[in-house]
């Protein structure tokens, strides 16, 4: 809008209306100053002719006016804010201000009362609160909420926490007594020689002009003075006597009975250290432990307090410009180079960091200058306690050195066992904490300048006096490498400027921070990834620079290893592959031209391993991706290390490791046989691992991951208990893993993926409530990591495995919402790790189920929608894949993208394009082969797979899928071949036992059939309905009578009866089968309650599908044909054969039915005329046309035909060539039905003569 | 007004790639607080130094620093870019202050001072318009203060001027009306037009 609009929506008013809402708004403004602030739409009201101006400008003055009138409450104008808001003589709410007893960086104190009850409290006054924001506020609430809560003698008793007059306070517990600040202030006054050693010292100027730049920090100025004095020092000036006394008390302790005074900080520590462990049990970190924040009543009590406040000052910014620096002294060096994730040992450190500036009557880090404090505390261990004073106990010295160690991990764990170690030390006991060993002495070097780099990286300020490891990372940043190490060499800073220090340092570091981060935590901020970036290039710059020595080469190998471990983990499988290749280049060559290095070889299996986890878990929707034989190859290294090294633990673990994956591998590529054997191996090895170690308990997570390699292989071959035992197993020592290492991440992620085996072993509500197990630790795991893909495709297979029975048992609302989620997280963790093509596919089924369950319940659009997003997953599934255009299996990978989600004829058109580049593989022929299968192009489905067959021998999904396709070409003898080749090389698959044992049926070899049924059986471990169903069938109907076990059937037909759910089609064959049983048996009572059941079921299910001609079929053959003859409805059998002969796709048999219902219903002259025109078709099943014509002549007086009829069913059905169970019940039905009729006419022949 | 409602490059697009290395990105991120930063520099060169410095100099010297030393920048939200470009304000400020107080030595508590400043007024900025409920200012998601600078820096700047000085440096109309050679009522009038535009500017307000 320009300046003429302006005026053209104003033109109406005359020019004077500028004055005029010039005037109101002075008016409004007046209004407001006397504490009336007028409703705009109102007070505009009043302006007649201009209102919709002056309610635009109050809005307009509402908008600066609340911007501007607070800009005089800037700078020091927070505070005068607060000043003028309290006064004295105004009670706050419910407490009066008694006097100002203190005033710090956190607030100003009062001593108050509280009027309402009585009773004297210190009130502190939060400045800093009227800076945050809404956000802020909330969460400063509710942490000094949570610490309130805390109870315990040794933490200062919060009372309520409020804002009055825009005032936010903290009403607590009054301490007559003093600060640890206080108390240490007065003894270094009367100790030290110089007098005020600490707070005294002159502050430093910094005149220097190269920190113009980089002071973006500025350093501290008199206002930062004033937050370090101790807020409560006036108790002090008060001239409390009792206060008093507990310093002088100390400091005449000090001089007389120094192994008293001592005792008395170790005192002091365990009070600290217990309520500390109290507030920790709560789960609430103090994040500002220091001397000011411990106070002291006149008894010698220890209180800490302002619990909840720290976190205050940080969102306050105060940290940024420069307030803090009191606090920062006693900050724990992750929390002072700006960690985000702090725990309780941040609070151990400060703890030990104060107790020591109590022993040593001076700050461990007198530094002013905020940088170089920083500094020093990341990386300067100050001087040991007995360097200082000779008098320090060692064991205090060692506890208090522990405790503020650099690294966490090397601190103690838990307040508790500080509080135990000083009371060892108070009673004289040796204390469990030892001084750093050599090794961990030289280890520390290294850290220091870890701790250095993450401060400049995370901070802003770069100082001028950079180490030279971190100058030479800085500088190439500037594309300056050589410079940069000529810098290095001339900054001459320490001891340790020269290269290979600078290198080591830069590779320590690398090893402790990456090694730790990747093997225990599962997340990577990216500040941890620039930082190894760097790192890496680094490296490189070294290479160049000595490429001749092994070492820096191995160090570039490593360092390209790791970066390819670290990308896979942040989910860039391309620059992890990347990397990945390179390593394992360079250590082959490496490995080749130092053969007598075992640790080239050593760290070439890591490297290879690491490359095949990568393209096992991503890339490959092909088998012959390369995880395979790399796995084989890392196995192979890693075992012959084993042989020469068996002392070892990390060759166990890499052994091992490997042999598990390739294990994997291995069955999935249909080499079961071999898989099988592998696992025994890597069993083999782990346990005489565990026998010479058993601390170690990363072999035992390693025979946490095997079992649940088992338990997966188990699975796959669709044997469902060994699967749930081997999960048990898992689960079992995943917790043993964390009983040992509670922190052990993967081991909740493996432990949580077991669970999800074991669920989906198990059977039924078992698996439903598993299941819901699973769901709730795969969240927990989710919910805390949420930046690894892992986790949320894991806990979209929980709820995929969920959907999917409820879907059979058709709960359709229940299985909807459990395909959503599934859906939700799949695309989650697909949109963390795009290439992984499993995950879209997975997606696609979900979609899928989703898109059958719309249908069902009639939601069409809904349908549709989802439909669409199918075709968009597709699509989204080819473009990830396209990363890997160029890799040689590229085309195959689409074709099975596009076969999985179902798009045939494009999949072929993808396997063709591999074959015409010449880049096919057997892979390629064997997607083609099934994608040409389902579109039932057998032939050609055939040639391909044998193609297949012949570029890979050793295959058994090969020979399985050439023996389906030979089956469904009805050739059966070559399916057996093929099944018989498959169970050769998978010789535990059940599923191949039932497939050959469908193939012996169809052969009329029925012995063998049954064989194989009791092997898949036996295999299956626990009932499999569809093998228990087949068996049923044929102990039922067996053309070979001997073979027949009607009992046996029955049990079996209960059994599989129970396993199938109640919708599905095979649930009403069983029933079938269950009653035509009984029947035989001669129990017509539950023959008749199962027909009964049959039939129920069927209607039922013809009314869902919508008259479906193929069920009216199987019912109008069930009316005629039912032995129970209550249950024979021959008219309605006409009424639906009716119906199904104008349906499309018309099932064929329909003149046989009506005949049998012609023949029911006494037409008797119709029924022959039918049956004799359907028997122009020849049969191995004519039998039932043979018995029906025979009783329908009978009936008609045409007593020779009939027997001639009968007779010719006879032969037919006893024809030793014609053995099939087909229709076998039906037949022999018929058979006995027209021999009971011309029996009883031979009888009364037999009776006239 | 372009700035509202064609929608300007997302700042926090902007930022993401500017912190991947994006050059091109950081050279079209670091000019949206141009405004932003020349208020602020305004306000505290014409309250503090009472120098006749220009505060598009400082704010070019500072975008030209927080362009050099972007790689230093830590933080990923648009706020933390904020409060680092207000800590590089105050060191340009205080750099010109130095030269303008003909101190050579460095006044650290100058410069600290002035940072804090920095840090409060533009706090007060937020804080405030944080509070306002308009949907098109809570859809924008950005920083208050630099919409608000922004909007000032579209108005015409007779207006812009009169209503900094009114409302951002608290004079009276009679002095206002001295400093810019008019009446005090022209002034009124200008500050009433002023006020509506504003507020047409922040709510996407069109005729």
């Amino acid at each position: 809008m320009n300046e003429s609009s302006l005026h053209a929506s104003t033109s109406t008013a005359a020019r004077g209306d500028d004055l005029r809402v010039a005037r109101a708004l002075e008016e409004y403004l007046r209004l407001c100053e006397e504490g009336r602030p007028p409703d705009p739409v109102e007070f505009a009201a009043a302006h007649a002719g201009i209102e919709p101006l002056v309610e635009e400008a109050v809005r307009g003055l509402q908008l600066i006016e609340r911007a501007a009138g607070s800009i005089e409450s800037s700078a020091a104008g927070v505070d005068r804010q607060t000043r003028t808001a309290i006064s004295l003589t105004d009670p706050l709410g419910d407490f009066r201000l008694i006097r100002e007893i203190g005033r710090g960086g956190m607030g100003v104190v009062y001593e108050a009362e509280q009027l309402s009850l009585g009773r004297r409290v210190a009130l502190k006054v939060l400045p800093f609160a009227a800076m945050l924001d809404e956000r802020q506020l909330k969460r400063f609430k509710l942490e000094a909420a949570a610490a309130a809560a805390l109870k315990h003698p040794g933490i200062v008793s919060v009372y309520c926490i409020g804002c009055e007059r825009g005032v936010h306070f903290y009403a607590m517990e009054y301490i007559e007594g003093q600060t640890l600040a206080e108390v240490i202030e007065e003894l270094s006054r009367s100790h030290s020689p110089r007098g005020n050693v600490n707070f005294a010292a002159p502050r430093r100027e910094l005149g220097d002009a190269n920190q113009t730049e980089i002071g973006l920090t500025p350093g501290e100025d008199n206002s930062a003075h004033a937050a370090e004095r101790p807020p409560l020092c006036s108790h002090a000036e008060r001239g409390n006597e009792n206060a008093e006394t507990v310093a002088a008390a100390l400091s005449t302790l000090h001089t007389t009975r120094p192994a008293d005074f001592f005792r008395r900080v170790a005192e002091l520590g365990i009070q600290a250290a217990e309520a500390l462990d109290h507030a920790h049990q709560m789960g609430i970190v103090h994040r500002d432990i220091k001397p000011a924040n411990l106070l002291l009543d006149q008894f010698g009590k220890l209180y800490i307090t302002d619990f909840g406040l720290a976190r205050l000052s940080t969102d306050a910014g105060m940290t940024l410009t420069g307030d803090m620096l009191g606090t920062l002294r006693y900050m724990s060096p992750e929390q002072a180079t700006g960690a985000k994730l702090l725990d309780e040992r941040t609070d151990i450190y400060s703890l030990g960091i104060t107790l020591y500036e109590l022993i040593a009557m001076h700050p461990a880090f007198p530094e002013h200058d905020r940088q170089k404090l920083i500094r020093d505390v990341a990386e300067q261990d100050p001087p040991r306690l007995r360097a200082i004073n000779p008098h320090v106990p060692a064991d205090l010295e060692t506890v208090i050195h522990k405790a503020i160690s650099k690294e966490p991990s090397e601190r103690y764990g838990a307040a508790k066992e500080l509080t135990d170690d000083l009371k060892r030390f108070a009673n004289c006991e040796p204390v469990a904490a030892r001084r750093a060993s050599v090794t961990q002495r030289l280890t520390r070097w290294s850290r220091r300048h870890r701790g250095l780099l993450l401060a400049v990286t995370v901070l802003l300020g770069v100082t001028a006096s950079l180490t030279s490891a971190a100058a030479v990372l800085f500088a190439l940043e500037r594309n300056n490498t050589l410079a940069a190490l000529g810098d290095a060499h001339q900054e001459r800073l320490r001891a340790e400027e020269n290269l290979d220090m600078a290198r080591e340092a830069v590779g320590d570091m690398y090893v402790q921070v990456a090694e730790n981060w990747l093997a225990n935590e599962p997340h990577m901020e990216p500040v941890q990834r620039q930082f190894l970036e760097k790192a890496l290039r680094f490296y490189e710059s070294i290479a160049q620079q000595k490429s001749n020595s092994p070492d820096v080469q191995l160090e570039l190998a490593e360092a390209h290893r790791r970066m390819g471990e670290l990308y896979c983990k942040l989910g860039n499988d391309t620059k992890g592959e990347q990397a990945l290749r390179e390593a394992v280049k360079r250590y082959e060559s490496l490995a080749a031209t130092y053969p007598n290095r075992a640790e080239m070889r050593a760290r070439l299996a890591k490297a290879t391993y690491s490359l095949g986890e990568l393209l096992a878990g991503t890339a490959a929707i092909t088998s012959e991706s390369g995880a395979t034989p790399l796995f084989r190859r890392s196995a192979e290294l890693a075992q012959q290390l084993l042989e020469e090294f068996p002392e070892t633990p990390s060759h166990y673990e890499h052994a091992a490791e490997s042999l598990i994956e390739l294990a994997k591998r291995l069955d999935w590529d249909g080499r079961s046989g071999e898989a099988n054997a592998t696992l025994t191996k890597g069993t083999a090895i782990l346990q005489d691992g565990i026998r010479r170690f058993p601390d170690q308990w990363r072999l035992e997570f390693l025979r946490a991951r095997l079992a649940e390699a088992d338990s997966t292989i188990s699975h796959n071959r669709g044997k469902h208990r060994s699967a749930a035992a081997a999960a048990h197993l898992a689960i079992e020592r995943c917790q043993n893993v964390l009983k040992k290492n509670a922190r052990f991440t993967p081991a909740k992620g493996l432990m949580a993926k077991s669970q999800w085996l074991l669920a989906t072993a198990l059977p039924g509500e078992q698996q439903e409530a598993a299941l819901a197990e699973a769901i709730v630790m795969h969240s927990a795991l989710v919910a805390e990591f949420p930046g690894v893909p892992g986790y949320k495709h894991d806990l979209a297979q929980d709820y995929r495995s969920k959907s999917s029975p409820l879907f059979s048992a058709g709960r359709l609302d229940e299985a909807l919402e459990a395909a959503q989620k599934a859906l939700e997280c799949f695309t989650a963790a697909w949109d963390d790790k795009p290439r992984d093509v499993y995950t879209g596919v997975f997606l696609g089924h979900a979609l899928h189920v989703v898109k059958m369950i719309h249908e069902k319940q009639g939601r069409k659009a809904e349908a549709e929608r989802t439909a669409a997003q199918i075709e968009q997953t597709i699509s989204r599934a080819l473009a990830n894949h396209s990363i890997d255009r160029d890799r040689p299996d590229y085309f195959s990978g689409r074709g099975h993208i596009l076969h999985r989600f179902g798009k045939y004829k494009d999949a072929i058109a993808e396997f063709d394009r591999a074959i015409s580049a010449g880049i096919a593989t057997a892979d390629t022929y064997r997607g083609r082969s099934g994608a040409l299968l389902c579109l039932n192009q057998l032939e050609e489905a055939r040639k391909d797979i044998e193609t297949a067959i012949t570029l890979r021998r050793d295959s058994a999904i090969d020979h399985y899928l050439l023996a389906k396709i030979n089956a469904a070409l009805n050739r059966w003898d070559e399916a057996v071949t093929a099944i018989t080749r498959a169970i050769e090389l998978a010789p535990d698959a059940a599923g191949h036992y039932y497939e050959r044992a469908r193939a012996y049926v169809e052969l009329h070899r029925y012995v063998e059939a049954i064989d194989d049924l009791q092997s898949a059986r036996h295999l299956y471990e626990s009932p499999n309905p569809a093998a228990s169903h087949l068996l049923a069938r044929i102990l039922l109907d067996c053309p070979e009578r001997k073979l027949r076990d009607i009992t046996k059937s029955i049990e079996l037909a209960e059994e599989a009866l129970a396993g199938y759910g109640k919708e599905t089609n095979d649930y009403r064959q069983c029933l079938e089968t269950l009653a035509k049983g009984y029947w035989r048996t001669g129990n017509k009572k539950a023959a008749s309650e199962h027909f009964r059941a049959l039939s129920a079921a069927i209607r039922q299910r013809i009314v869902r599908e919508n008259n479906n001609p193929h069920l009216q079929m199987t019912l109008a053959a069930f009316l005629v044909t039912c032995p129970d003859e209550e249950l024979r409805k021959p008219d309605e059998a006409v009424v639906l054969l009716d119906s199904i002969q104008k349906a499309k796709n018309a099932p064929g048999g329909v003149m046989r039915v009506l005949g049998i219902a012609q023949l029911r219903q006494h037409r008797w002259t119709e029924c022959v005329a039918t049956m004799q025109k359907t028997l122009e078709q020849p049969r191995q099943t004519a039998s039932i046309e043979h018995f029906t014509i025979a009783m329908a002549y009978w009936r008609l007086g045409e007593h020779e035909k009939a027997q001639q009829s009968y007779s010719e069913g006879v032969v037919l059905m006893e024809d030793p060539a014609i053995r099939t169970m087909d229709l076998l019940f039906e037949i022999e039905q018929l058979r006995a039905e027209a021999e009971e009729m011309l029996q009883v006419r031979n009888e009364i022949e037999t009776e006239k003569r | 007004m372009p700035a509202l409602t064609t929608p300007s490059p997302n700042p926090d697009s902007l930022l993401r790639r500017a912190r991947a290395g994006d050059t091109q990105a950081l050279a079209m991120l670091l000019p949206l607080y141009r405004d932003y930063l020349k208020l602020l520099a305004r306000l505290q060169i014409d309250r503090r130094l009472q120098a006749k410095v220009d505060p598009s100099d400082v704010v070019q010297d500072a975008l030209l620093m927080a362009h050099r030393n972007f790689r230093l920048f830590r933080g990923s939200s648009e706020l933390e870019l904020l409060g680092w470009l207000r800590q590089i304000l105050a060191t340009s400020l205080a750099v010109v202050a130095r030269h303008y107080l003909a101190t050579k030595q460095r006044r650290l508590d100058l410069e600290q001072e002035l940072e804090k400043d920095l840090d409060n007024a533009s706090r007060v900025l937020s804080v405030h318009f944080a509070k306002q409920s308009t949907p098109s200012a809570l859809a924008m998601k950005r920083e208050e203060g630099v919409l608000l600078a922004s909007a000032l820096a579209r108005l015409p700047e007779h207006y812009r001027e009169v209503l900094v000085l009114r409302h951002l440096e608290g004079l009276g109309f009679p002095e206002i009306a001295q400093r810019l050679g008019r009446s005090t009522d022209s002034v009124k009038k200008f500050w009433s037009r002023g006020l509506i535009r504003l507020r047409r500017e922040l709510e996407g307000y069109h005729e």
